[in-house]
């Protein structure tokens, strides 16, 4: 086991730009995959193959359309209310 | 089958069947639904809590399991399997030191998993109970 875990002992080089928000990708397939095994009757690959997949693109549409009304939020309240209250 | 009192019954009747496949889902993700025969879905849930887990490990480092900074997230994580308290131990002289983003992934996927493989659990220790009660008692209980 130590010499498996011994190719983790050095983080990877993960910058602060935007692509790093894929990351957000694998762990919401797992999040769809292992939801849907809990759910389904029976797993059969085809069908479950194309419930996983619903799941995953609502999961990603939602976050992206919420990650929208955020930003117009932000950009609500840094240029019209904070223009208003002048700071 | 039917018991003389009328309710049907399931095949096994162990209650016990639901603390052994709570356990066996925490000792190996997916444990739990291997133990009730069901290995397809236990094959799924294995393969897919050990590459997230190992993906977060890979990401940090095992520096993310922190036993002293982070308690709430160790206690996620190690609900994937007991093998993260031996890695706990590892990384609890601080040798393992992670910060900024990798450390934020490393502890997401890493906690998810453990977090994914609860609800697992709590779903076979639930299929467990299904059988192991009489149909029409679970039903009563169900109304």
């Amino acid at each position: 086991m130590w010499w498996i875990l011994a190719g983790f002992t050095q983080p990877l080089q993960i910058g602060l730009s935007a692509w790093a928000l894929l990351w957000m990708l694998p762990l919401t397939g797992s999040i769809a995959i292992v939801y849907k095994a809990t759910k389904v009757g029976d797993i059969r690959p085809r069908p479950f193959f194309k419930e996983v997949v619903l799941l995953f693109a609502s999961i990603v549409v939602f976050m992206a359309v919420a990650g929208l009304v955020l930003c117009c939020i932000s950009w609500v309240v840094d240029n019209k209310i904070g223009g208003l209250m002048a700071y | 089958m039917a018991s003389p009192a009328g309710k049907k019954h399931t095949s096994r009747s162990d209650p016990t069947l639901v603390v052994i496949a709570a356990l066996a889902g925490w000792l190996i993700p997916g444990g739990g639904y291997w133990v009730l025969g069901d290995g397809r879905r236990a094959t799924v849930v294995c393969i897919t809590i050990l590459i997230t887990f190992v993906l977060g490990l890979y990401v940090g480092s095992i520096g993310v399991i922190d036993t002293q900074q982070a308690r709430y997230w160790y206690a996620a994580q190690v609900m994937t399997s007991p093998a993260v308290i031996l890695i706990g131990n590892m990384t609890r002289s601080g040798q393992f030191p992670v910060y900024g983003r990798p450390y934020e992934i490393g502890q997401i996927y890493t906690s998810i998993a453990g977090l994914l493989n609860l609800l697992c659990i709590i779903n076979a220790a639930y299929r467990a109970y299904r059988r192991a009660v009489p149909i029409g008692q679970f039903e009563a209980r169900s109304d």
